[in-house]
């Protein structure tokens, strides 16, 4: 499912219009950025927790070439899903 | 940082930002249905893609296994410390030994000199074993160049007697130089004791001469007295002038004491004039042979101090021997003119001598500086204690001991070393070109050892 049609199912449930549904998505969205940038992390019941993790330098060995290179440090963004939600989908 | 945001403080911070202005009640509903919308749908479909936030992806439904992908604006973001950062590839030359994460702590070498440095500043303000610590010394130590001198002297008056008995000689070249020395000085001695023995003989033969005239003309002196008393002069004279010459010589002295306390007499100062002479050479020879052997004795002293017992008393016996006959000569003078007469002398020449022999030693004395390496207190310490704080001049202590100590990276405790005086290298602590003069002799006697 992509993002227009999310829009719209999201739109349908929350009983505001695909405009307002838009600004709310793009509202919170921004508001998990700001947090994650802020190094915080997020966390929603029964659905999972954002977080922001640095990950430091490393040395890797490129298959292809069959060269070492140095992946500088970065920070990166994760998801842990609530236990709520792995049970949720599963068959 | 590293802070946990519910969903309620989520929401506050959306009301913050204007977010359903109009409908505040409705925020934390919207929050919610946006999240359960996500939730629902993850159940029908596999992916769900959210523009800004990122992707949902179920890999494994069975183990209810999720993939969250964040968008790419939203990685960037988030990464942006570290954006100006990329992957680079390392050459072949590069090892992973060279790309080990450095230590940060320093080498144990480093800390190991720092230790021995803090320790040699410890020992130096405790006293140092037997020998008393001087207050200056100390200071001369932390203070450095003013007091270095001071220092300097009170260390040689103190550790002189004890470095000397101290020193056990190691090379066997050394003593057989100090062996062919006391060798000769003994040949010296024998000669000048020869010479004495004959100079005495020559006296004792002269003195018997004079002595048995004496002793017949005593009975003519005193009728020659009797004589005088009783105002016959002209007869006296003539009774002097048939006289043989020796004869005239003592008893004109005899008569020369008598007549002090009633009249000076012309004829008789010509004879006690050449016996005066005659004394003042005797003397004069003793003192010359006295002040030779003297500068000799206690030149071989000051070299050979503490090193042989036997020998010093040998040459004390062989002194005794020099001197003696002349004591017993003039104890066995019975002539109280010639006596009188030397006596003075000889106490006013025996002063001189001994200021001479005085002065002798205290010239002639070396200044000679010793130390004894121990650990933690090596040639460079030794130099900063000495030579005005400055660790350079190691190098001229490790010269003058050159033999003694080999490597001087390598040296042993207990080595016991002769600091160098300052006059003998030019050492001068305030002087760049003496400093880098030093450190330029140091790296010719590393090269040496490497």
């Amino acid at each position: 499912m992509d993002s227009k049609d999310f829009v719209n199912i999201f739109a349908k449930k929350s009983g505001l219009d695909v405009k307002s549904a838009t600004e709310a998505i793009e509202a919170i969205t921004s508001t998990i950025t700001d947090t994650l940038v802020a190094m915080d992390s997020v966390a929603i019941p029964s659905f999972g927790t954002f977080e922001s993790v640095k990950k430091d330098e490393t040395i890797t060995r490129d298959i292809a070439t069959n060269k070492r290179v140095l992946l500088p440090p970065s920070i990166e963004v994760k998801f842990k899903p609530a236990t709520a939600l792995s049970n949720s989908i599963k068959e | 940082m590293n802070n946990i945001i519910t969903i309620r403080q989520f929401v506050t911070i959306l009301q913050q930002k204007g977010f359903m202005a109009e409908q505040p009640d409705n925020c934390e509903a919207v929050v919610f249905s946006f999240f359960h919308t996500i939730a629902e749908t993850l159940k029908t479909d596999d992916i769900v893609s959210i523009d800004g936030l990122g992707d949902f992806t179920i890999v494994n439904r069975e183990s209810g296994l999720i993939i969250f992908m964040p968008d790419p604006t939203l990685a960037d973001v988030v990464n942006e410390p570290f954006a100006f950062f990329e992957p680079t590839e390392i050459s072949e030359v590069v090892t992973d030994e060279m790309l080990e994460v450095p230590t940060t702590e320093m080498p144990k070498e480093i800390i190991q000199d720092e230790v021995k440095e803090f320790k040699a500043v410890e020992d130096t303000k405790k006293p140092e074993g037997p020998v008393k610590a001087d207050p200056q010394d100390r200071n001369a130590y932390v203070i450095s160049v003013p007091k270095t001198e001071n220092s300097y002297h009170e260390q040689t008056s103190v550790s002189q007697p004890g470095s000397f008995t101290e020193t056990p000689d190691p090379k066997t070249i050394e003593r057989e130089q100090e062996l062919k020395r006391e060798q000769e000085l003994r040949r010296e001695l024998e000669r000048e004791l020869e010479l004495r023995r004959e100079m005495e003989m020559r006296r004792e033969q002269e003195l018997r001469k004079e002595q048995e005239p004496v002793e017949k003309e005593e009975d003519k002196l005193i009728k020659e007295n009797v004589e005088y008393h009783s105002d016959f002069y002209p007869e006296q004279d003539v009774d002097e002038d048939d006289e043989t010459e020796e004869e005239s010589e003592s008893t004109e002295e005899i008569e020369d004491e008598e007549s002090e306390t009633m009249e000076p007499r012309e004829s008789t100062g010509h004879s006690t004039l050449t016996l005066v002479a005659i004394a003042i050479l005797a003397l004069a020879i003793g003192f010359v042979t006295g002040l030779f052997s003297a500068e000799h004795l206690f030149a071989g002293e000051d070299e050979d101090i503490g090193y042989q017992s036997n020998v010093a008393e040998q040459i004390e016996l062989l002194r005794s021997e020099l001197f003696s006959p002349e004591d017993t000569m003039r104890q066995e003078s019975t002539d109280k003119s010639v006596e009188n007469i030397s006596n003075d002398s000889d106490g006013v020449e025996q002063t001189a001598t001994e200021e001479y022999i005085s002065e002798a030693m205290v010239e002639e004395e070396p200044i000679v500086i010793t130390d004894t390496i121990k650990e933690n207190y090596y040639l460079t310490h030794m130099s900063r204690k000495y030579y005005g704080g400055v660790m350079e001049f190691w190098v001229y202590i490790y010269l003058e001991n050159q033999n003694n100590l080999g490597n001087p990276t390598k040296v042993k405790p207990n080595t016991v070393v002769v600091i160098p005086p300052v006059e003998k290298y030019g050492i001068d602590p305030n002087s760049k070109k003496s400093i880098a003069l030093a450190k330029q002799i140091a790296n010719e006697i590393n090269s040496k050892y490497k």
